[in-house]
Parts: C-alpha cells; sequence; structure tokens
C-alpha cells in the first residue's frame, strides 16, 4: 500500500489503528494540516480543501456490524452516512441523491470496511444542471474480499466555504458513526476502484513485461498560463517533445481479441477439420502441425509495433487413455496460408511461429481450460504491412495408452497484443529489433 | 469567413519523428522547437485500430451449403438479400477514415422462390438463382456539430464454380480457394473538399454494420481506421496534432522566435507556432486518442439460419448474471476465458494512474457500447463489463427497439501486455419479466469529454 503522503492528489490523510480521534485529526498527507479534535468529532472551520463541488473523493475505512451507524463526513448540506444495517447515503445539498443498498455485506459479526464516495462531472454523460455530476460509490468487506458499487448522477453541490467535520456531523458528536474508526482520506480527483484499492488496501505485484513500457508525460493546460508570454517557451517544448516521444503506441489496440462463438472439439487425426486445415510444409521442425483457418486473422500492423504477445484459452481433454503431448503454434505469416499468394502479399512468404506444449486433462466440462502464454512473436508482414495471425495444432504421442485420435481440445479465446521489444545493444542506443 | 490548414497523414515519412527529449538547462534554440511542434503530428499517423471484426470465429462449417439448391423448402440464402452480421460504433480518431479487408472463400448457391409456373412445370418450390455474392458496410457519420452523413459500400466476392456453388472438402481444400478482397476507402463523400473534411475532422462518432449477402463465405473481415488526412478551421476548438506543416495557402511558416500563436487575430488567427497549440496538442493527444479494446457481435456462423437477416441476439431472462460468451460462468475470474484489454496500457494517463499510489496498475478511462433490446416497457437488463476484480462498467438497457446504449467508466488495463487482462462481459435482467437482447458491443479508450452521441 502507498504511503498517503506521497500521493499527490491527496489533501487529508488520518488513520488510527485504535479509531481514536486525536490519531485520526493528524494529517499525514503532504499538507500536513491537522483537523481540529472536538467532543465526538473533527472539524475544520472555513475548509477550502474539503470545498470541492465538481471532482473529489472521499475514502473512510472503518469496522462495523449491522447495528453501527452514523455520519462519516459532513459540509454544509453534503453528507456521507451509513444507516444501520448497511445502507450508504450520499447526501447532496440536503437531500438524498442515493441511499446504496450495501446490507448484504454486513451481519451481527464486525467486518473491516472500505467505502469511497468518488465525484466527477458528468460531461461523458451529457450531464447537465440536475445531472450535472456524477458519483461512484465504492463499498468493500474487506475481510469477506468481496465490493459492491453503485453510481447516481445528481447537480452539482452549492459550493458554500463552512465548516467540515468527519466522522461525525459536528465536533461535538451530532450523529458520530458508532463503529470503529480506522482511516479517512480526502482527495481532489476522482478515482477509479482499482486506485482506491491499490491506494489504500493492497499494491500489487510488479508484473514481468512482454515489451517496453509506455507512460505519459503530463503536460500543463493552457489554463495555466505557462505557455503565455512573459514565460519561457522551452520548458513547454521539452514537455510535449517528451509526451509525443512516448505517444507512439497510444493508438496501438489489441490485434486480435476473440472469444470463439463456435467451439468445434478437434482430434488429434483431424476429424471434421480437414477442409479448414493446412499442414506446414516445414517438415523438419513443424511437420504434421496443421494451421485452423477457424483461428486466423487478418490485422494491420502500427508502425511503432515489432513484436505481439499471444495468448489463448485451450481446453483438452480424452475420450480414452492417458494425455498426450498438445503441440499449440502461434504463427504471424505474411500470406493467408503457405501457398495461396494475393496481390497484397510479397513473392517470398515469411513465416514467423511460436510453440507450447501443454500435457492435460480439463476434463469436458463448460468451464475447464487454461491460459496458454506464447513467448514474443516476431511479425511477418504483406506489402500493406498487415499480417496473418493464426493458431496450429499437432498432437505428438506421450507413449501411454489411446491414440492421437483420442486426444480432443477445444479453442475458447484467442488474443493478439502488440508490443515494441527494444534490441539488447548494451546501451548503445541503436534501436529496436526489426 | 473560414481558415482552413490541412495536413497528409498517409505519407508519414515526410513528418518528423517523435523528438528525443530536448535537454533542460539550455537556452531554447529554434530547431529542436520546431522540430517538437512537427513531431507532434506523427502520432496520428500510428493510427490502425480495429473497429470491427467478424467472420469464422471458430466455426468449421459455412452458413452456405454445398447442397442443390434445387429444393422444396429454403435451404440457401436468398439472392440479393442481406443478413446483418456485425455492428460497431466508435469516436473516430481524427485525421482517419477506414478501410475494410477480408479474406473469403468462393461464394455459394443462392436461392429465390419458384414462380407458381415454375412449380407447375414440376419445379421444386425453391430454384438456384446464381453464386452470387457481396459484402455490404453502411456508415453513418455525426460529429459534435451535428452533421450527420449516411453512405454504403460494397465488395462482391468471386463465385465458387463447383457443383452447386460447393466449397472444398478435401484436406486443406479451403485454403487452395480463398480470396483477399479490399474496400479501400470508407469515408463520408466530400472529403477531397476542405469544408467537408474539415466537418469530419471534428470529433466524431461512426456507426457501423456490415451485411453478407447471398452465398457469401466469410472467414474474417475487419474494418480498420487508416491514417488520411485532417483539416481544421483556425477557430476550431479540438486540435490532435499541430500541422505546422504546409497549408491550403502556402509553405510551412518560419518560425522567428517563441511565440503564444502565430497569430493572436480572432476570428480566422493562426494558431499554430506556438506555446499554446503545444500544450493544447498534447492535452487532447492525453485525452482523445486511444485504442479501440473491444468490438464484439452475437452473429455465429454455424448456427445461424439460411433464412436470417440479422443477428441472433445473446439472450436473458433472468436476474443471475450470465457470461454472454459462456452462459456456466456467472462471476469473474481470470482463469477464465476472456478478452485482453493489456494494449490500453499504452494509453496510461497519469491523471488516472498516480505514479505513487497505483506503480504496478494501470486503468484507463473507456466508453463501453452495446446494441441491445428489451421485450417489453416494463422490463430492464444490464451488460456488465468486467475487466478486473475491482472495476467494471454496466450498460444500461432499456429499449424495446434494438439501439445503441452507452456507458462511461473505468477499465482495469495493467501496465502493459505480458502484464495479463481477462476481461468478461456479464448479462442479466435487471427489471420486468421479459427478455433481455444483446446483438453487439464496441468499447474503446474515452477521455471525461461529451460525444458527439
Amino acid at each position: 500500500m502507498a504511503a498517503p503522503q506521497t500521493i499527490r492528489d491527496t489533501v487529508f490523510y488520518g488513520d488510527s489503528a485504535a479509531g481514536t480521534l486525536a490519531e485520526l485529526a493528524v494529517d499525514d498527507s503532504q499538507r500536513l494540516t491537522d483537523l481540529s479534535v472536538g467532543a465526538g468529532g473533527l472539524t475544520e472551520a472555513n475548509s477550502s480543501r474539503m470545498l470541492q463541488n465538481t471532482e473529489r473523493t472521499i475514502d473512510v475505512r472503518f469496522r462495523s456490524d449491522n447495528t453501527n451507524a452514523g455520519v462519516f463526513w459532513s459540509y454544509g448540506g453534503q453528507r456521507l452516512t451509513l444507516t444501520a444495517g448497511g445502507t450508504v447515503n450520499l447526501i447532496v445539498d440536503a437531500a438524498t441523491a442515493l441511499a446504496f443498498d450495501a446490507t448484504s455485506l454486513f451481519s451481527a459479526s464486525a467486518h473491516e470496511y472500505l467505502l469511497t464516495w468518488a465525484m466527477r462531472p458528468a460531461t461523458a454523460e451529457s450531464g447537465s444542471g440536475a445531472t450535472a455530476q456524477w458519483s461512484d460509490v465504492y463499498i468493500w468487506d474487506l475481510t469477506a474480499g468481496t465490493l459492491l458499487r453503485g453510481s447516481v448522477q445528481h447537480a452539482a453541490p452549492t459550493a458554500t466555504l463552512t465548516t467540515a467535520a468527519v466522522w461525525a456531523q459536528t465536533g461535538a458528536g451530532l450523529n458520530a458513526f458508532t463503529g470503529t474508526r480506522l482511516a479517512f482520506r480526502f482527495s481532489l480527483a476522482h478515482h477509479s476502484a482499482t486506485e482506491t484499492y491499490e491506494e489504500l488496501v493492497s499494491q500489487s505485484a510488479p508484473p514481468t513485461l512482454a515489451g517496453e513500457e509506455r507512460v505519459d508525460i503530463p503536460v500543463p493546460p493552457r489554463s495555466t498560463g505557462l505557455g503565455d508570454d512573459g514565460q519561457y517557451a522551452g520548458p513547454i517544448a521539452l514537455l510535449a517533445a517528451a509526451a509525443t516521444h512516448r505517444n507512439d503506441l497510444r493508438l496501438a489496440g489489441p490485434l486480435v481479441s476473440k472469444i470463439y462463438r463456435n467451439r468445434p472439439t478437434h482430434n488429434g487425426a483431424l476429424t471434421g477439420d480437414e477442409p479448414f486445415v493446412i499442414e506446414d510444409p516445414d517438415d523438419i521442425s513443424w511437420g504434421g502441425t496443421y494451421l485452423y483457418m477457424a483461428y486466423r486473422h487478418y490485422r494491420p500492423i502500427p508502425p511503432s509495433v515489432n513484436r505481439v504477445k499471444c495468448r489463448a484459452f485451450i481446453q483438452q481433454w480424452r475420450t480414452t487413455g492417458s494425455a498426450d503431448d498438445l503441440v499449440i503454434v502461434a504463427y504471424s505469416l505474411n500470406r493467408p496460408s503457405f501457398f495461396y499468394r494475393p496481390p497484397t502479399s510479397p513473392l517470398a512468404m515469411e513465416v514467423w511461429r511460436r510453440s507450447y506444449t501443454r500435457n492435460a486433462d480439463d476434463g469436458s466440462g463448460a468451464t475447464g481450460g487454461t491460459w496458454v502464454t506464447f513467448d514474443n512473436l516476431r511479425i511477418a508482414r504483406d506489402l500493406d504491412g498487415w499480417s496473418y495471425f493464426a493458431l496450429g495444432f499437432r498432437v505428438d504421442d506421450a507413449g501411454g495408452s489411446g491414440t492421437i485420435a483420442d486426444q480432443l481440445w477445444q479453442v475458447k479465446a484467442f488474443v493478439v497484443d502488440p508490443i515494441y521489444e527494444d534490441a539488447n545493444d548494451n546501451g548503445l542506443g541503436l534501436g529496436g529489433l526489426g | 469567413m473560414a481558415k482552413y490548414y490541412r495536413q497528409d497523414l498517409r505519407n508519414d515519412e515526410i513528418i518528423p519523428r517523435p523528438a528525443l527529449e530536448l535537454v533542460g538547462l539550455r537556452l531554447a534554440r529554434r530547431a529542436p522547437l520546431v522540430a517538437a511542434m512537427r513531431a507532434q503530428d506523427r502520432v496520428l499517423t500510428m493510427g490502425r485500430r480495429v473497429v470491427l471484426s467478424q467472420g469464422l470465429d471458430g466455426a468449421q462449417s459455412w452458413l452456405v451449403p454445398n447442397t442443390n439448391p434445387a429444393a422444396m423448402a429454403q435451404t440457401h440464402p436468398l439472392s440479393g438479400v442481406p443478413r446483418i452480421v456485425a455492428r460497431s460504433r466508435h469516436t473516430l480518431t481524427q485525421g482517419h477514415f477506414l478501410q475494410l479487408r477480408a479474406v473469403v472463400g468462393l461464394s455459394g448457391e443462392t436461392q429465390r422462390a419458384a414462380t407458381a409456373g415454375e412449380v407447375a412445370s414440376g419445379n421444386p418450390t425453391y430454384v438456384p438463382d446464381g453464386a452470387n455474392a457481396e459484402i455490404r458496410v453502411h456508415t453513418t457519420w455525426q460529429n459534435t456539430e451535428g452533421a450527420i452523413a449516411t453512405r454504403s459500400f460494397a465488395v462482391s466476392l468471386p463465385p465458387s464454380q463447383r457443383q452447386y456453388g460447393a466449397a472444398p472438402t478435401a484436406l486443406g481444400g479451403q485454403f487452395a480457394e480463398e480470396r483477399v478482397v479490399k474496400i479501400n476507402l470508407i469515408a463520408p463523400a466530400g472529403i477531397q473538399a476542405n469544408q467537408t473534411l474539415r466537418r469530419w475532422s471534428q470529433p466524431t462518432v461512426v456507426t457501423i454494420y456490415v451485411e453478407h449477402v447471398g452465398g457469401a463465405r466469410v472467414a474474417d473481415l475487419c474494418i480498420v481506421e487508416q491514417p488520411w488526412e485532417v483539416c481544421l478551421d483556425a477557430d476550431d476548438p479540438v486540435w490532435c496534432c499541430h500541422m505546422l506543416g504546409a497549408t491550403p495557402a502556402g509553405t510551412a511558416p518560419y518560425i522567428d522566435f517563441p511565440y503564444q500563436r502565430l497569430s493572436e487575430t480572432s476570428p480566422d488567427g493562426n494558431p499554430r507556432g506556438g506555446t499554446w497549440q503545444m500544450m493544447d496538442v498534447a492535452n487532447n493527444q492525453a485525452e482523445r486518442l486511444g485504442p479501440t479494446l473491444l468490438n464484439w457481435t452475437a452473429w455465429d456462423e454455424d448456427d445461424a439460419a439460411v433464412s436470417d437477416t440479422d443477428i441472433t441476439p445473446v439472450t436473458s431472462t433472468s436476474s443471475t448474471a450470465a457470461c454472454i460468451t459462456n452462459s456456466s460462468i456467472s462471476t469473474y475470474s481470470a482463469s477464465q476465458e476472456g478478452w485482453s484489454f493489456a494494449a490500453g496500457a499504452y494509453a496510461r494517463s497519469s491523471r488516472y494512474n498516480d505514479p505513487q499510489g497505483m506503480p504496478q496498475q494501470g486503468v484507463i478511462p473507456i466508453r463501453v457500447r452495446v446494441y441491445g433490446s428489451v421485450s417489453d416497457g416494463t422490463t430492464t437488463g444490464i451488460l456488465r463489463l468486467q475487466t478486473g476484480p475491482w472495476e467494471w462498467v454496466e450498460v444500461n438497457i432499456t429499449s424495446t427497439t434494438a439501439a445503441w446504449h452507452t456507458a462511461y467508466g473505468y477499465a482495469r488495463v495493467g501496465k502493459g501486455p505480458g502484464d495479463p487482462s481477462v476481461v468478461q462481459a456479464f448479462l442479466r435482467r435487471s427489471a420486468g419479466a421479459g427478455t433481455v437482447s444483446l446483438y453487439a458491443m464496441s468499447v474503446h479508450h474515452s477521455g471525461q469529454f461529451t460525444n458527439a452521441a
């Protein structure tokens, strides 16, 4: 979990393992501005940092059973409350914008919860007037590991500077929350549920990426005035150049992303597949492997992509006997198959392969199978910069009982993601792979 | 009076590659600053987004059979009768239009209903009417100014010469008789003119549906965006490229010293060549440029009937959610089948991904559009697109006539390919006692701005 003082849009963060108001009032954000401790709640008079009527996120972590209730946050006519039993209330200008039913998460046994109210302008929904704002509510039962979510459109809250109260409606403790208070955060941006969970519950482990990562360089908007007369032009140009440099893959989406509607059962004897499969002519390494038309897709390759990452969801089982080796091949070709050459393909055939061998029995149930991930695959391009991606299969006898004809499988999904893989040039900067 | 700026995005060799970072703590010089402006235009030349795809999708038999079309019942598609096989709706990348490519088998036979005279003469009820076939594409373009244009395109498919228009049945036979067909440019009419091109360089939503006609046997079809040309007026609000190159009126301007913009006259000034345009273009690219992530159709080549004229939808009459691709799956699981949004990580913005708060994760804003309907006015449905354990977008389906429904939210995309992304969609009935029907779905990156529709 990230340390709250490192999160740039956090303007208040207070926590306490024991739930004491004095600890909860201490601001661990970069503002370092504590709240005032009252008899039953925390307050901040004329709270400008919580005067946010367009975009903000409020996070509350607490422990509760189905009898606890109270106010988590109050700002004039706005409140975030919990009704005993598990109804979360988003109150805007003294009216309930959303009474979210989270009762299924609450019981007589106290659990730990994380509740979020994230609000943003409803421009994406063409909202205005009574629907100008969009609010999301997320509530995790952290003890059970479940999440409920809801949303509502409402008018923008009235922006009037006033006293903010946390953990109660007033510092004196009116409608104070009766459960255990653990943490409260106020942020100046709308957060996704993923971001909330990563920042306040548990951060994901670093993944192993298939190619180069792209992280944007934010450029200040014109409204900041940093590009106006009297400012330096160089920094804006530097930021814009850096941002452009990292945007080369911005438009690159999945080249193939298929969950197949049809799932014929294949077997090692090709029974029923015959017209739609063609044998790989490379006898030395790939003899006996068949490319399947049902899983072949013709796609354009963005100029900044030099490799692809293929995955397939395969289910395999037997009619009888022990499992044989199912060799699964991911292809990239510059023509539709090994023989026909359309005018868009060059004279010379180019084909690249990656294989994965799996010996398993997933059973024939409707939810059996697993993801198979291939090593990075080179791309064979035709004259227009397109490529044909396909799956091929071969069954190798593993020596057990039964025959290769008894080996069955289905293909449920096939995805091909674009990547840029840099050359290992030991820092010479010679550029990417061909 | 309009003042246009126009740039060709097809020949990307004339646009410099994105400049390496300018070096800090040094005097700014003209050449690298101008290069940075010109390089902003290269981003648009990288687009090849797949906005619609359709085909066998796992099937190993064609809708169009190999049997004798002279029959007592309809056994083949009727000649010239279209069947809708895919739908899509997305926000167009500025400066892009579309093209179609398909790998097809040779077309099969069609039928027509025999005339009374033919039947009286001893013919069966249905008679052969030729191995004719087409792919048709119907488009509707709508921009933020309210302009609407519709245009349709078609490509004829080569026929099978075999008896009854049969497809090959021998081992590998299908591969020996396939062809690649194209529709090179799918765009509104008249884009050669500045005024028209400018109209469709505004934020535009494109609605597409594709038909197979007659004996079409389509193995794999896709419609993709291709960089074309962009034209903007000096006072247009959304520029996703700098356009510092030549204009219709003359050569590229000479930047002699740092500007906010070359001309601050309003209207009809010159917005290019300064810090304001660099900032605006960079921010517009961050908010408006991103991948298409998914296009799905319920069309099933294997199970469709020869008499079908539209997609047979996936339906729900239950309040319990079921995965639309596998009804045995009722809750999200990354260990089950799914689509991939991993490439969406290339479009992550620091606005939604705090580098300290979520260094090992990634989300992007998306728009989910579903084409669906409900059977009566008291029934509603929900399509949930789930991209991670905590991240999903729900689209309400409320129309009794099949229509597009839309919702905005976030997608969990991780950090890039290699960080697996598994995406699933679940359909359920949320109210009433009727049926919820789902025909198609489109998902793409979308920042927080109002779309044309």
